[in-house]
C-alpha cells in the first residue's frame, strides 16, 4: 500500500518535472542565435578555429566561400546543453558549436560571409567576419627559443613581452577628450598578474573606459613580430592645461611561463619544461602637446570643447507671481561634457532665482563623453508685470572645424499676472530691499565740453577785484549823496522858519490892502493862507497835511501855552465862518486882522523862548 | 522819501553790474586775443573757426570710438584733444573725465585714475567723476589706511570740494553785494526792524563771503600745487633714499595715489595716505 502510493507520487512528480522542463524549452525556443566566431587576426600559415554557435538543433549549415582558406578539419560538432535555476525559476541553455580549422593562405584582410543553416525549416543566416591575417614571424622560433638556451636559466626579453601606453591623440587640444590604452604585448603564455601600478594622470580629467574582463588576447603585428594583445586598461582623459603634460610610466608585474631549454622525455615523446618566471613590464611615459585654445573666445565660452547641440525648454511664459519658472537646457553631443560650466540665464533682477540643478546622462566612449547634459534653471517671480529673459548663449569649441561657435535659445517674454494673496504673505518680510550698487563706471559726458584756462583764475583777477571795488564805490558814493542832500533839506526847513514871520506878515498886509478894497472874501482868505503858511513853516509839515488837531498837538508838544492855541483857534473860526457869512461890519474885520498879527507876533517870542 | 531812496539804490546797483559786465567781456576778450598765436592779424576769426570745428570733431570721433569699444582709438583721439587745449592753455574737466573712463575700459587703471584726478581738480562737484574715481580707487591693489583726520578738518574739506575756485569767487561776489545790499538798507531805511535785520545778516553774509574768498583762493593753489601725483607702474619699490641700491621700505601698486614731499634729481620723495615716506624713481609716478 505504502509503497504503490509512494511510486505514483513519483510518476506525479516526473511527469510535472518534464511538463516544466518542455515548458522552459518551449519559450527558449523562441528566440534562435546563429552566431559565428573567429579571431580577429591571425598570422599566415597558422591554424585557427572558425566556429558557429547555435542555441538550437539545426541542419543543413551552408558555408559562405572561403577560398582565401585552406580548411584543414571540419565541421566537429559539440552540443551542450545547461540548465540552471535562479530563484526558483529555471532556465536552460542549449548550443550547438560547429569548429572548422582554417589557415590563411595570403596575408591581407579577408571578409568571412555569413552562413546559413535552417532550423524546423527556416533559413538562420550568421554575423560576417573580419579577419585580418599578419604576416608569418621570420624569427619568432630562434628569439624565443635563443633566449631560453643560451643562458640557461629562463629570462623574458624586453622583446618578448611589454606593454604599450597607445594615445590616440598627441597634440589634442586644452579640453579636448582622447584616449590611453595600455596595451601588453606577449609571444608567451601568462600565467599570473601581480602588482599593477597604472602611472597616475596630473593635469587631465579622467574617466575610465570598461574593458571587459576576460577578453580573448588578440593578434597585432608590432615591430615585424607577431604578439598576442590584450587592452588592460583604456582611460579617456581631458587636459585641463595647455603645455607639455607627460603621463609618467606605471609597472606591471608578470609571470609568463617560459621554455627551460630542458627537456624531459614522457609517454607523448620528448617535451620542454616551462619555468614560471618573475618579470616586471614597465610602460612608456608620454608626452603630449596640448594646445591651448585660441584666444578669441566669446564671452559666453562655457568650457566645452566638442560638438554640441543645446535644446532649451521652457515650462510655461503665463504664470502667476509666486509662481516657478523652470528653465531647462538639454545640451547633447560629444566632448568634455562634465566640464562643461552652466550658461548664464539673466532672470531680470527681482526674480528669487535658485541654483541650477545638473543632471547627466553620458556614455564613454573614445571620443569622449557622449550623451545629454540637462541644465534646470528655476526662479521665482516675486512681482506681477511683463518681463524678459534675454537669449541664453552657449558657446563652445569645435573640433571638427577649430573654431568658436555659440548657439542661443530664443528670448522668452513673460506674462507675470498678480500672485494669490496668500501666497504674498510668505515674502513680505523681505519687501525692504537693499537696492544694488553701481556696480560700473557711470558713462561719458557729452555735448561739448567745457573749457577752462589753465594758468589764469577768476579769483585775484582785475575782474574780481573790480566787482568789489566798483560796488563799494558806488555804495560809499550813494552814502555821501545822501548826507548832503539831507543836510541841504534841513537848511531848507530852517529858512522857512526864519522866513515864516515875514512871510505871515507879507501875505496880512495883502489882507490890510484887501480890507481897503472891502473885499471880504479875499481878506479872509488870506488871513486864513497866513496862518495855515505860518505854521507849516514854523512846524516842518506840508500845508496839506495840516488840521486844527495837530497844530494844536505840535503846539503843545513846543510847549505853547492853551490861551494862545486857543487865540489861534479863535481865529481861525472866525475866518471861516466869517468868509461864508452874508455881512460883517469893517470893525469886525478890523479886529481880526489885528488879533492875528498880535497873535503871531506873541508866537513868534514863544516859539524862540521855547528854542 | 526811503522808497525814492531805495529806488535810486537798484537803479545805481544795475549800471554797475552793467558796467561791469562790459569790462568782464573787454577783459575776458583781450585775454582770448593774448592767447591766440602772434600770427592774428590775418584771417583772424577764420582761423578761429576752423581750430574749434577741429577740435569738437576731435572730441566726437573719440567719444564715438568709445560707443563702438574702440578703446585704444578712443584714448588716442582724446589725447589728441588733451594736448590740443594744453597747448591753447585750456583744459576741459569733461575731455578728462572721459579719457579717464576710456582708459579704464582700456585696462589702464592708473592713467585712469590720473584723468579721473585731473578732472575732479577742474570741477571738484561732479558726482560722475567723484563716483567714477571711486570705482577706479576700489580695483587698485594698495589699500592705505588714511591717518585719522578731524572730523571738522574732513567736513570742511568737503564742502570746500563742492564748487571749483571760480564757482566759490563768484559765489563771494554774489555774497558781498548782498552784504553791501545790507548795508545799503541799515544806511539808508528809517524802519527800525528792516535796520536790525539788515544789521545780523550783514555780519553773516560777511563772515560767508570770507569764507567762499579763503574756499576760492584754497582751490586755486590746490590746483596749481601740483604736489600729488599716482603711480603708473604695475609695482614701484619705494626706497629709503634717493638711490637704487638703498633698502626697499615698501612696494606702491598702480593706481595709488601718492602726495610728493621733495624731489632730488630724478627722484621724488613721497608721502602715502597713511603717513609712510620714502624715495621712488620719477618714472614711477605722474603728477596729476
Amino acid at each position: 500500500m505504502m509503497i504503490v502510493k509512494f511510486k505514483r507520487n513519483i510518476y506525479i512528480y516526473l511527469i510535472f518535472l518534464v511538463a516544466l522542463l518542455t515548458g522552459n524549452i518551449a519559450v527558449s525556443e523562441a528566440q534562435v542565435t546563429f552566431k559565428a566566431t573567429a579571431p580577429a587576426s591571425v598570422v599566415e600559415g597558422e591554424q585557427f578555429r572558425l566556429s558557429y554557435v547555435l542555441n538550437q538543433e539545426g541542419r543543413d549549415l551552408r558555408l559562405p566561400d572561403l577560398s582565401d582558406f585552406d580548411i584543414l578539419f571540419g565541421p566537429s560538432t559539440s552540443t551542450s546543453f545547461s540548465q540552471r535555476t535562479i530563484n526558483g525559476k529555471t532556465t536552460s541553455e542549449r548550443s550547438v558549436t560547429y569548429t572548422y580549422i582554417l589557415v590563411a593562405k595570403t596575408t591581407g584582410t579577408f571578409t568571412i560571409g555569413p552562413a546559413s543553416i535552417s532550423v524546423d525549416g527556416a533559413n538562420y543566416q550568421s554575423n560576417s567576419l573580419k579577419v585580418e591575417v599578419l604576416p608569418p614571424d621570420e624569427k619568432s622560433s630562434q628569439s624565443s627559443r635563443g633566449g631560453g638556451s643560451s643562458s640557461g636559466s629562463a629570462t623574458v626579453s624586453d622583446n618578448d613581452a611589454f606593454i604599450r601606453a597607445i594615445v590616440s591623440k598627441n597634440n589634442p587640444y586644452e579640453q579636448e577628450g582622447f584616449t590611453v590604452t595600455f596595451r601588453l604585448y606577449t609571444t608567451l603564455n601568462i600565467v599570473n598578474f601581480g602588482r599593477i601600478q597604472f602611472p597616475e594622470f596630473e593635469g587631465f580629467m579622467v574617466e575610465e573606459i570598461d574593458v571587459p574582463v576576460n577578453q580573448q588576447l588578440q593578434m597585432e603585428r608590432y615591430n615585424g613580430r607577431n604578439y598576442y594583445t590584450a587592452d588592460l586598461r583604456k582611460t579617456l582623459l581631458f587636459p585641463q592645461k595647455s603645455g607639455q603634460i607627460t603621463i609618467p610610466s606605471g609597472r606591471l608585474e608578470m609571470v609568463f611561463s617560459v621554455p627551460s631549454g630542458r627537456s624531459v622525455t614522457t609517454f607523448f615523446g620528448s617535451q620542454e619544461l616551462m619555468v614560471d618566471v618573475n618579470k616586471t613590464l614597465v610602460t612608456n611615459p608620454v608626452v603630449i602637446n596640448v594646445k591651448p585654445l585660441p584666444a578669441n573666445r566669446p564671452a559666453s565660452f562655457a568650457n566645452a570643447v566638442g560638438t554640441f547641440t543645446m535644446k532649451p525648454n521652457i515650462n510655461t511664459t503665463q504664470l502667476r507671481a509666486n509662481e516657478a519658472i523652470s528653465l531647462r537646457l538639454e545640451i547633447s553631443g560629444t566632448g568634455n561634457m562634465k566640464l562643461i560650466s552652466n550658461p548664464v540665464v539673466e532672470f531680470p533682477s527681482n526674480f528669487e532665482v535658485y541654483d541650477p540643478t545638473v543632471t547627466n546622462a553620458l556614455n564613454v566612449t573614445s571620443n569622449g563623453l557622449t550623451g545629454i547634459r540637462t541644465i534646470e534653471y528655476m526662479a521665482i517671480p516675486r512681482y506681477e508685470g511683463n518681463y524678459t529673459i534675454p537669449p541664453v548663449e552657449f558657446s563652445y569649441f569645435d573640433i571638427n572645424t577649430n573654431s568658436y561657435k555659440t548657439l542661443t535659445t530664443e528670448e522668452y517674454s513673460l506674462q507675470i499676472a498678480k500672485g494669490d494673496p496668500g501666497s504674498i504673505t510668505s515674502s513680505n518680510f523681505v519687501n525692504q530691499q537693499d537696492v544694488r550698487v553701481e556696480q560700473d563706471i557711470r558713462f561719458l559726458k557729452t555735448g561739448e565740453p567745457n573749457y577752462l584756462s589753465i594758468s589764469n583764475f577768476f579769483v585775484g583777477s582785475l575782474n574780481y577785484w573790480l566787482w568789489y571795488i566798483i560796488p563799494f564805490v558806488l555804495l560809499v558814493v550813494l552814502f555821501i549823496i545822501n548826507r548832503k542832500q539831507a543836510r541841504e533839506n534841513a537848511n531848507v526847513a530852517l529858512m522857512r522858519n526864519r522866513k515864516a514871520n515875514k512871510i505871515a506878515i507879507k501875505r496880512l498886509k495883502l489882507a490890510e490892502k484887501y480890507l481897503k478894497e472891502q473885499k471880504k472874501e479875499n481878506f479872509y482868505d488870506e488871513v486864513l493862507r497866513a496862518i495855515w503858511g505860518y505854521f507849516s513853516d514854523k512846524l516842518s509839515i506840508p500845508v496839506a497835511n495840516l488840521s486844527k488837531n495837530n497844530i494844536e498837538n505840535e503846539l503843545s508838544k513846543n510847549g505853547i501855552s492853551g490861551e494862545l492855541i486857543s487865540r489861534f483857534m479863535q481865529i481861525l473860526d472866525t475866518c471861516e465862518f466869517a468868509r461864508y457869512a452874508p455881512a460883517e461890519s469893517d470893525a469886525e474885520m478890523e479886529s481880526v486882522y489885528n488879533n492875528t498879527f498880535n497873535a503871531i507876533g506873541e508866537m513868534e517870542n514863544r516859539l524862540k523862548k521855547s528854542k | 522819501m526811503s522808497m525814492k531812496l531805495i529806488k535810486y539804490i537798484s537803479v545805481l546797483f544795475i549800471a554797475a553790474l552793467f558796467t561791469l559786465q562790459v569790462t568782464g567781456q573787454n577783459t575776458s576778450g583781450s585775454e582770448q586775443q593774448d592767447n591766440l598765436p602772434a600770427a592774428e592779424d590775418q584771417l583772424l576769426p577764420l582761423a578761429d573757426d576752423i581750430q574749434d570745428t577741429e577740435e569738437s570733431g576731435l572730441y566726437e570721433m573719440a567719444s564715438n570710438a568709445y560707443r563702438n569699444q574702440d578703446y585704444k582709438r578712443s584714448i588716442e583721439l582724446y589725447e589728441e584733444a588733451v594736448s590740443q587745449g594744453v597747448k591753447e592753455n585750456r583744459v576741459s574737466a569733461q575731455l578728462y573725465y572721459n579719457l579717464g573712463n576710456a582708459y579704464f575700459r582700456d585696462n589702464q587703471l592708473g592713467k585712469a585714475i590720473l584723468n579721473y584726478e585731473r578732472a575732479l581738480l577742474l570741477d571738484p562737484g561732479d558726482s560722475d567723476i567723484r563716483h567714477n574715481l571711486r570705482f577706479a580707487n576700489n580695483r587698485t591693489v594698495d589699500r592705505i589706511a588714511a591717518s585719522g583726520n578731524l572730523f571738522l578738518v574732513n567736513w570742511i574739506d568737503s564742502v570746500r570740494n563742492l564748487f571749483s575756485s571760480n564757482v566759490w569767487a563768484t559765489i563771494a561776489i554774489v555774497l558781498f553785494l548782498l552784504f553791501l545790499l545790507s548795508v545799503a538798507v541799515f544806511l539808508f531805511v528809517r524802519i527800525l526792524w528792516a535796520r536790525k535785520t539788515a544789521y545780523y545778516t550783514g555780519i553773516v553774509l560777511f563772515i560767508f563771503m570770507i569764507i567762499a574768498n579763503s574756499f576760492s583762493f584754497r582751490q586755486k593753489r590746490e590746483r596749481l600745487r601740483g604736489d600729488t601725483a599716482i603711480v603708473m607702474v604695475g609695482a614701484a619699490a619705494v626706497n629709503a633714499s634717493p638711490d637704487v641700491n638703498s633698502n626697499q621700505l615698501f612696494e606702491l601698486h598702480e593706481g595709488t595715489k601718492v602726495k610728493i614731499r621733495s624731489s632730488d634729481g630724478n627722484w621724488y620723495e613721497v608721502e602715502i595716505a597713511n603717513g609712510s615716506v620714502g624715495w621712488t624713481y620719477e618714472d614711477n609716478i605722474e603728477i596729476i
